[in-house]
């Protein structure tokens, strides 16, 4: 029914097919960008996250047949990197937004729910968490626990989670203080009962709303920490380091600003495209999960 | 009306509190204290209903809470009789009387969880009560739904789909599923439309009398519960400053918060001349009452006595009970039982 919805709605329904062109090649990623047979030959269980390399030569290489993107300094396909790397951008978004989601709805409910003095302390310990520049954060993180994808998301785990507790306590608060809630206490309901069948159906969507519009925004961090040299090792199929590639051959070639275009517009189109599919869902969510207008 | 005076008691509150804290500060230090309930006492015979009658924050809903242990009360005591012996209502004991005592909200539109089907809303105090088969517990919200003046097309419709009178008959329905024996009403009926005030009122009243249910009806004014109690408890500020048969209150109040009260109710004859007794200002704040008897600052009759000696709650030979220094002295303006609509 909420799909329905979001297909009636223009606007949803373009960040609807976006999205699924993504999740199409996400899926066949191993059919659209296959790993070349030399590379296969030379190692059955070659990792297909690793952009195959053609060659050494530091000047990027125009779009060709073989290699519709072209290649980056360092010679590495574009067109293979931004396939695998729409998996890497859907592992990344999903896993940070699922785990930072889930933590920060367990403890802001359950903190909101409990209230008083517990509460308090609880909100200054998000406070002090929120108080982090997440940058400088994600660079000692990774500083401490060495380069790489799976650390970085840590980071943005641990720094996500709070947005989605103070969502979440928010509107706890206020709807812990409906009758219902009595009413179920009256009932004899136990208290994590409440909190799942009563509490959270009223609370969450917001939550979930909030999540949907963040994917594309984590995706960027994490491209940037990427492009930071923070993330993905090199090599690795990311857009962020697709675009770092990119980064001395943004300005083109004398008198030629454009010679390099397609280092940077590929990379980045994904990323514009990724984030705004999600955003449009994200607002159309937002109309769709109001109870009122439900049928 | 008072048919229920010699039955036994079903209820017996002793000098309850309920006391919350005003808190201050990053520490949340308390720095005083909301009396919202103050000592009250009273009993209810089984099969009676007592209205709780007082103003808007005088601590009715703090006293239907408590007594259903929704809020720990600070002190006192609350007994219940269950099935001949009594047993203390405190946190403990309250699991197993969930199914004994019940409670009708205030707000239809806040007590219906808006993303539950009825026939869910309805049964989930029997689910939480232990019926568990699940057609055994619709089964009971069919007939539930008949019993409130629904019908078993409702079970699978969601609360937003409901007017106001239909909503609190759903309410009802909840309270009676686990076949309570006491149920406090907190104004069922204040938020209704006056045209469907009538009618839950005489839902409640056939369906006491089907069960044989107890009341505690709370409202704030009198002309509501007139028609469905037996006795009437007027409180202020927390505590009880008169008690007694409907007759007694309404034809002989004794204390001039209660006359206040009755010259408030709307007299359905327009040849009477209004006596409205005009309250002069508001309700005193709770945390900070006022000294001697709290009504002084409002009432009439006040004294310079009134203003530094607190007066006790005293019960004549009728069982007619008030707290005031010149209850015996002054002869206030009742209404004639009948009389008002
Ligand atoms: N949870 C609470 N915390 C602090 N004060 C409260 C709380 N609930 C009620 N009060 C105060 O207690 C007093 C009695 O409230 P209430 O029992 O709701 O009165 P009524 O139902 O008669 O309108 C009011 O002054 C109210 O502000
Ligand atoms: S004690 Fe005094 S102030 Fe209080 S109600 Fe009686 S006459 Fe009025
Ligand atoms: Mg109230």
């Amino acid at each position: 029914m909420v799909l329905k919805k979001l297909i009636r709605n223009p606007i949803s329904l373009i960040g609807l097919i976006i999205l699924l062109g993504f999740i199409l090649v996400a899926i066949l990623a191993p059919v659209i960008a296959p790993l070349p047979e030399d590379v296969l030959a030379r190692n059955p269980n070659a990792d297909p996250y690793r952009i195959p390399r053609y060659g050494f030569a530091s000047t990027p290489t125009p779009p060709s047949k073989e290699h519709p993107m072209g290649l980056t300094e360092g010679q590495l396909d574009i067109f293979y990197g931004i396939v695998w790397g729409t998996r890497t951008a859907f592992k990344v978004g999903l896993t940070v937004i699922s785990i930072s989601c889930l933590i920060g709805i367990i403890i802001g409910s359950v903190s909101a729910y409990i209230g008083g003095k517990f509460d308090e302390i609880v909100m200054r310990f998000v406070d002090i968490f929120m108080s982090f520049p997440f940058l400088i954060a994600a660079i000692v993180i990774t500083t401490i626990l060495g380069r790489g994808l799976e650390n970085v998301m840590l980071a943005m785990i641990l720094f996500r989670w709070t947005g989605y507790a103070r969502l979440i306590r928010g509107n706890v608060l206020q709807v812990k203080q409906d009758e219902y809630v009595m009413a179920a206490r009256a009932a004899g309901v136990s208290h994590i009962v409440i909190l799942i069948r009563h509490i959270l159906p009223n609370t969450i969507f917001p939550v979930i709303i909030q999540a949907s519009m963040n994917m594309g925004s984590i995706v960027v961090t994490a491209a940037s920490l990427s492009f930071l040299g923070l993330g993905a090792p090199e090599g690795y199929a990311d857009w962020g380091q697709m675009i770092s590639y990119a980064r001395n051959w943004i300005l083109g070639a004398p008198g030629n600003p454009l010679a390099y275009w397609y280092t940077v517009v590929y990379p980045g189109l994904a990323i514009i495209l990724f984030v705004l599919s999600w955003n449009l869902i994200g607002d159309a969510f937002r109309d769709i999960m109001d109870p009122k207008l439900q049928g | 009306m008072a048919v229920a005076k010699k039955g036994e008691l079903l209820l017996d509150v002793r000098d309850l509190k309920k006391y919350y804290p005003i808190t201050k500060g990053l520490f949340r230090k308390t720095v005083g204290w909301v009396k919202a309930v103050d000592g009250v006492s009273l009993q209810v015979r089984k099969g009676e209903t007592l209205g709780v009658v007082g103003e808007s924050g005088c601590g009715k809903t703090t006293f239907g809470l408590s007594l259903m242990q929704l809020i720990e009360p600070t002190d006192g005591k609350i007994l219940y009789n269950h099935k001949g012996n009594w047993v203390e209502v405190n946190a403990k004991t309250i699991k197993g009387l969930r199914s004994e005592i019940q409670m009708i909200f205030q707000d239809p539109y806040s007590s219906l969880n808006p993303r539950m089907r009825v026939r869910d809303i309805i049964a989930e105090p029997l689910a939480a009560n232990g019926v568990t088969n699940r057609t055994e517990r619709y089964d009971r919200v069919e007939s539930l739904l008949k019993a409130v003046g629904l019908g078993s097309h409702h079970m699978k419709r969601y609360p937003h789909e409901f007017s106001g009178g239909q909503r609190q008959r759903i309410g009802i329905a909840r309270a009676l599923s686990v076949n309570p024996s006491l149920i406090v009403c907190d104004e069922p009926v204040s938020a209704l439309d006056v045209s469907v005030q009538a009618q839950v009122l005489n839902l409640l009243k056939d369906l006491q009398k089907e069960f044989g249910l107890t009341y505690v009806f709370v409202a704030h004014d009198l002309s509501v519960v007139q028609h469905i109690s037996d006795r009437i408890a007027v409180m202020y500020l927390g505590r009880v400053v008169e008690m007694g048969d409907v007759e007694q209150i309404y034809n002989a109040p004794k204390h001039p918060y209660t006359e206040a009260l009755l010259s408030a109710i709307p007299s359905p004859n327009p040849d009477v001349k209004d006596n409205k007794i005009i309250l002069t200002g508001d309700v005193p704040s709770p945390a900070n009452p006022p000294q001697g008897c709290a009504f002084h600052p409002r009432c009439p009759y006040a004294t310079e006595r009134c203003r530094t000696e607190r007066p006790e709650l005293v019960a004549d030979e009728n069982g007619h009970s008030v707290a005031c220094h010149r209850a015996e002295e002054l002869m206030l303006k009742g209404v004639d039982v009948g009389e008002t609509a």
